[in-house]
């Protein structure tokens, strides 16, 4: 099944056996901008995948004709660095971090929402875009010193913590796009355990207070989605 | 004990029994044996003692025939004669040519030269049946000479010879039998006791156990290996049991309201109260999820015997990461929250994320369940060798008899009713603790307020090879 759309629009390799699932996602529109090929088992996904040429690759762990993270292993070992993003089931205490240490990019555990999964579609297709060795990061009037650990506002050097430094760089790594509460929880601070407090706003807040109350805001809350960096 | 499942399909009989057959083996060897070394020398004796005799009747006929000047029945006749009246209890026979007896005090014999055995029958007096060994001798003319002495001590020996043999070959057959059955007899009490332990385990009693006797021997050893066996079994069956429970149990409660929820928004008029109720569903249907996940992953950790991926970490740096994530939050609930560094290096082994999931929980239950105005303190220190972490509040604290409570799964105090949860924090908490090989305790943190301490194992000098990775 491939949906072509404009010339631009990226290609990407989804091998999920569960079609519900499927026509889930791809009948909620959320995704129309992007051209999707499903394969519906190891073994075709595994062809299609190694034929090169995606933009970014989602792996079912539990497939007819093996795991995807077969699939992954080939890929790296023939030196393909698509992002690949897992798409599964399994979430025992170590299939999260056994599938990043794989060479995944992420790893999404089902069910989930629609949203979340366009938002981190569109974080790992943007990671290939500016090189992510950069020694600093520039957004609108911010500028972030990974090597000093420092930041700018309008030049002027910024008092912030490591946390909330660590958060305004994932930020900038990936502007105007959503990102949601899960992804910076587990981006920034490697939390993939419940939560109880508003700790995701709190520190956000914070990050706002920091970059100034009366400068132009730059984080925006999408309301029910989570963050965005973008000049209003 | 019939042919079913969970039966034997066969009782243990002692004949059958291998020990018994070892036993019967061995009996047999040394009834083989045993006869073998009698019956030679039973044979030994008898051959010396028909020697001896023979040698005695030799001596007899030599003495008998030594003054006779040729070997002929004229000149033995009257040799014998006196022979016979100077020694009754040796007898003679002396016959002519034609087998007429001259002399003697025996019937006469049919002539067979050398050595013979006779019955008592030839002998006319005394009847006592006693057999006679003696020597027969054809003489220079055509006569016959025999001299023969009392064989009643060859044949009683004979006789003795053979009754050892009789006894000593039902001595060693009732020995071995008996020994086999009877040595066979405790090897299977022991095996059946073992056997039998099993089966009440398969109908279900898995908490029987072999009975160990103190006795130190390869039945005890094997015993207490089986047990050692039964009791990881137990326990990893007690744990899956558990969680099949957990979940059948807790899901109903989200799942129940999460019905409900889709039954207003079924029911819902305005589109409004249908949106809220759809809203509320998922919700729901989230705390399901979370339930479900949740337990999964602490029967996981339950079953695991050794932390997922261990690193080597710097606690200082632990702490102050969570500070710097927390502080935030514990000043928007108008909270303190104060982190003192522990002193020197103190380091932890241990699954990085694990850890930050325990002390990220306990700083959330002290934020959620205490008032505006509480003070957190995040410590950490050695005590011998075990590294102490403690979160400290002055919040209302839980009282010591509910202080147990509160690690039970789903277990939610009346007072927290209020403040989002599933119950499972707590548990999750003792349960990456105990991974680790630590404990975790509640206290009082005086003069009011909850301190809970998780005592961890500390680091060793040098990283375990698990650790360099």
């Amino acid at each position: 099944m491939t949906n072509e759309w404009a010339a631009a629009a990226p290609e990407i390799l989804w091998v999920e056996d569960d079609r519900q699932t499927v026509a889930y996602v791809i009948g909620s529109g959320h995704l129309a901008h992007i051209a999707i090929t499903v394969a519906e088992d190891g073994k075709r996904g595994r062809a299609l995948a190694l034929a090169g040429g995606w933009d970014c690759i989602i792996l079912d762990r539990r497939l007819p004709g093996g795991d995807g993270l077969a699939i992954l292993a080939d890929l790296r070992a023939m030196g393909m660095l698509v992002p690949v993003l897992i798409l599964t089931t399994m979430d025992g205490i170590q299939d999260r971090v056994t599938g990043l240490r794989r060479g995944a990019d992420d790893y999404l555990v089902k069910p989930f929402s629609i949203r979340e999964l366009s938002a981190r579609l569109d974080v790992l297709m943007r990671r290939l875009r500016p090189p992510s060795q950069a020694m600093r990061l520039i957004f609108a009037d911010i500028e972030v010193d990974l090597v000093a650990r420092q930041a700018y506002r309008a030049g002027k050097k910024l008092f912030i913590q490591d946390q909330e430094l660590k958060l305004l760089e994932y930020f900038m790594r990936h502007p105007n796009i959503v990102l949601s509460h899960e992804m910076l929880l587990q981006a920034v601070w490697d939390i993939d355990f419940p939560i109880r407090t508003n700790l995701l706003e709190s520190n956000v807040s914070r990050l706002r207070d920091r970059l100034g109350r009366d400068a132009p805001s730059l984080i925006h809350t999408v309301r029910g989605q989570g963050y965005m960096l973008r000049v209003q | 004990m019939d042919g079913q499942a969970g039966g034997t399909p066969w009782k243990l009989s002692v004949l059958r029994s291998s020990s018994f057959r070892i036993v019967a083996l061995f009996a047999a060897c040394c009834f083989i044996c045993g006869m073998t070394v009698t019956a030679l020398s039973g044979y030994r004796s008898l051959h010396s003692l028909t020697r001896q005799i023979h040698e005695a009747v030799a001596n007899e006929r030599d003495e008998a025939l030594s003054g006779v000047s040729s070997r002929d029945v004229a000149h033995l006749t009257s040799a014998i004669r006196s022979a016979i009246r100077s020694d009754p209890t040796v007898y003679y026979l002396l016959q002519d040519a034609h087998g007429r007896t001259v002399a003697g005090n025996m019937r006469d014999l049919p002539r067979i030269d050398g050595p013979r055995h006779l019955s008592w029958t030839w002998f006319p007096l005394p009847p006592d049946g006693h057999p006679v060994v003696g020597q027969g001798q054809v003489l220079d003319d055509g006569g016959y000479f025999f001299v023969g002495m009392d064989g009643a001590s060859l044949r009683s020996m004979r006789r003795d010879v053979w009754l050892t043999l009789v006894w000593s070959g039902g001595g060693f057959l009732l020995i071995g039998l008996g020994g086999g059955f009877v040595l066979s007899r405790l090897v299977l009490r022991r095996i059946e006791t073992i056997s039998q332990t099993a089966r009440d385990i398969m109908r279900g009693d898995i908490s029987r156990r072999i009975v160990l006797n103190a006795t130190n021997d390869e039945f005890e050893h094997l015993a207490g290996s089986l047990n050692a066996m039964l009791d990881r079994n137990e326990a990893q069956i007690a744990s899956i049991r558990q969680v099949t429970n957990d979940i059948a149990h807790d899901m109903r409660r989200p799942l129940a309201r999460l019905g409900e929820q889709l039954d207003m928004a079924a029911e819902a008029t305005a589109p409004q109260d249908r949106v809220r109720a759809i809203t509320r569903s998922m919700a729901c249907l989230d705390e399901a999820l979370e339930i479900f996940s949740t337990l999964l992953k602490l029967a996981q950790i339950e079953a695991d015997d050794r932390a997922p991926d261990p690193q080597r970490l710097p606690i200082a740096d632990l702490l102050a990461s969570l500070a710097g994530l927390y502080g935030p939050v514990a000043e928007d609930h108008g909270q303190t929250l104060v982190l003192v560094p522990p002193e020197g290096g103190l380091e932890l082994d241990g699954n990085r994320v694990l850890l930050t999931q325990v002390l990220a929980n306990l700083i959330e239950n002290a934020i959620n369940h205490s008032p505006a105005g509480t003070r957190i303190t995040v410590t950490a220190r050695r005590a011998g060798g075990k590294v102490v972490l403690a979160v400290a509040d002055t919040g209302p604290g839980i009282p010591a008899h509910e202080r147990e409570r509160v690690f039970g799964k789903m277990v939610r105090l009346d007072g927290s009713r209020a403040t989002p949860g599933t119950g499972l924090g707590l548990s999750m908490v003792r349960a990456i603790v105990r991974l680790h090989g630590g404990e975790i305790r509640l206290l009082d943190n005086a003069p009011h307020g909850l301190r809970c301490e998780v005592t961890m194992p500390a680091t060793t000098g040098r990283a375990p090879e698990w650790l360099v990775s």
